[in-house]
């Protein structure tokens, strides 16, 4: 297993955040978190990043304890991609990719031409190598969230953690950025993204992790674990799953209806 | 690459030049005039007896007086106004990149009205003119030193912590500077005060030059090899300590170089507004916003304009203006420019 969860709690002032949390993800697999506002989607990444130390439990990137990690160490293996927002400073799409290199760099050095041409590779590879020199601050929500999946390729971390990766995007550019983080996992990545949109966990996870008050309320191959009594219970309105077929493949879909819950 | 092609060395190497000829133009700008071939040659001479260790001398075909302004009066206030303007700028363009904000000027932890409180009990005190340079310089880094103390005790989040400590230490400092000018008498040390929260290199000499290069120097040096860290800390916290990046530390020595530097500067300037803000604005116009070159770009720069102001301070009228004076004067209103033509959002 590439990172594995044990036992994760996590109480934040007395208040329990996370309660026994459990889950194991190994290459190439792609987990959607689910769960409503407030379910401990963030926390959970947090503790599983090192920022903050659960009370019980732990997170283990290869075996290890992320805690007996250096900064470093762990950046070479775990990378986090926040939501895009709008950055108060507008740096180049290049420089901004370049950033994701300092890990590897000593403290006084700057990247070289080695970190740059890589940065390009990385720029070419997701299809966005003509913003290299665009400012940032000029670039599309999309083409922004793009750029943040290109600065931690480059970081070469293997786990990657995203934040809402299609919060704030339109439906095409949503498409887009899935339809690369798809790519990612059959290159042997493990990603976690979370998600309001539990059509983004059939489409396009091979696992799903499910949270409710801090509990894990399902847990598993989304087309088994995500029911429509399972969705219900998580966002609290009246959900029917049915399956589909486009392109050639078949997918579940979910949609709520109006009425009685259940 | 396409970072060769994008022309940075070829404009470092204008700004370098440009840097270098308001420097040597500075020495023939003043009230009392030497001409240029007289400067050449008193400078010429005194660097040629500096490095030949008095081996050689020119034949002086200049007055001792002469000599006296280019190399006592001139030289020490052109190097003070090179420094302090690249300690100002450098240190501000730090700090807004710390504080994720481009509005932020050296002085939002307190820095330079710690000075000006310390300054003002060394001329209620009747110190020397070093000890008031002193006494700015420790007032300085005391006041950033306590804003550090109390958001390091609060439970907010860093960054704000920092500047609502800034903000309030900074007000308690300008209170106390208050109370201590209804203290002072009216005749020599009121007018002393106000005349130094002014900003002035009027009175510059060799030993602050000297007193100042250090702690500017000590400041600078770090931060130019941290340049390229210093791109992490414009993002938010998690993502720099994702990347590898020990924010804590990062910060921590950010702050203390820059607070140093503009602790420094003060000291010897008195107040100076306006140099530490609208420098590294124009410094991204030109130089973008990858510290590798904006901090020493804004440095030259902020050396640069400060050298042209100081000039103008010098000539515009009889008696002085105050040079802190003349920095709003021309700092505000290209300050407006910017705003005017939306130069602030560079990008192809």
């Amino acid at each position: 297993m590439a990172i594995e969860v044990r036992d994760l709690s996590f109480s934040y002032g007395g208040q329990p955040v996370l309660r026994d949390v459990s889950f194991a993800a190994g290459p190439g697999e792609l987990v959607a978190v689910l769960g409503p506002n407030g379910a401990g989607k963030s926390t959970l990444f947090r503790c599983m990043l090192g920022f903050l130390r659960p009370q019980a439990g732990g997170t283990y990137v290869n075996e290890k304890d992320v805690f007996s990690y250096g900064r470093r160490a762990l950046a070479a293996e775990l990378a986090y991609i926040p939501q895009s927002g709008s950055p108060a400073f507008n740096y180049t799409v290049l420089d901004a990719v370049l950033m994701g290199s300092t890990g590897r760099l000593g403290s006084f050095s700057s990247p070289g031409r080695a970190e740059t041409e890589k940065a390009m590779r990385v720029l070419e590879s997701l299809g966005i190598e003509k913003l290299a020199h665009r400012g940032c601050r000029k670039c599309s929500g999309g083409e922004r969230q793009l750029m943040l999946l290109a600065r931690a390729l480059v970081q070469d971390a293997r786990i990657l953690l995203m934040d809402e990766p299609t919060a704030s995007l339109d439906y095409g550019n949503a498409f887009r950025v899935m339809e690369r983080i798809e790519a990612l996992g059959r290159a042997g990545y493990t990603v976690f993204f979370s998600t309001h949109e539990p059509n983004q966990a059939f489409r396009y996870a091979s696992r799903v992790l499910a949270l409710q008050n801090g509990g894990v309320a399902a847990e598993g191959a989304p087309g088994e674990v995500l029911t429509p009594e399972v969705l219900s219970g998580l966002y609290g309105v009246r959900v029917a799953v049915r399956r589909v077929e486009a392109g050639g493949r078949e997918y579940a879909v979910c949609v709520p209806c109006a009425g009685e819950d259940g | 690459m396409p970072e060769k092609t994008r022309g940075w060395g070829g404009r470092f190497r204008l700004l370098g030049l440009l840097t270098a000829a308001v420097f040597l133009g500075s020495f023939l700008v003043g009230r009392y005039a030497v001409p240029l071939g007289k400067t050449a040659g008193i400078l010429a001479a005194s660097l040629a007896e500096l490095f030949t260790g008095g081996k050689y001398t020119v034949a002086p075909y200049w007055t001792a007086a002469e000599r006296a302004v280019v190399l006592n009066i001139r030289l020490p206030r052109i190097c003070a106004a090179a420094l302090v303007g690249a300690g100002l700028s450098a240190a501000g363009v730090s700090y807004q990149g710390m504080f994720r904000n481009p509005m932020v000027s050296p002085d939002l932890l307190g820095a330079s009205t710690g000075a000006g409180f310390g300054a003002a009990l060394a001329i209620l005190l009747s110190f020397g003119y070093f000890g008031i340079t002193l006494a700015a310089f420790l007032g300085g880094l005391a006041a950033v030193l306590l804003a550090w103390l109390v958001s390091r005790a609060s439970r907010l989040d860093t960054t704000l912590a920092m500047v609502l400590a800034g903000v309030m230490v900074g007000s308690l400092f300008s209170s106390g500077t208050s109370i201590i000018k209804l203290a002072a008498d009216t005749e020599n040390q009121l007018p002393a005060i106000t005349y130094w929260l002014m900003g002035s290199l009027s009175s510059v000499g060799a030993r602050d030059v000297r007193f100042a290069a250090w702690p500017i120097l000590l400041g600078l040096v770090p931060l130019l090899l941290l340049r390229w860290r210093m791109n992490l800390l414009t993002l938010s916290e998690a993502e720099a300590r994702s990347m590898g990046v020990d924010t804590k530390r990062l910060r921590g020595a950010v702050v203390f170089c820059a607070t140093l530097m503009t602790a420094a500067s003060v000291s010897i300037s008195g107040m100076i507004g306006w140099v530490g803000l609208v420098i590294p604005h124009f410094a991204r116009l030109i130089f973008g916003y990858d510290y590798r070159r904006l901090l020493p770009a804004s440095a030259l720069m902020g050396a640069a304009f400060l050298m042209l102001v100081d000039d103008l301070a010098r000539v515009l009228t009889t008696s002085e203006i105050p040079l802190g004076v003349l920095t709003s004067f021309v700092g505000a209103p290209l300050f407006l420019y910017l705003m005017m033509t939306g130069g602030g959002e560079r990008g192809d």
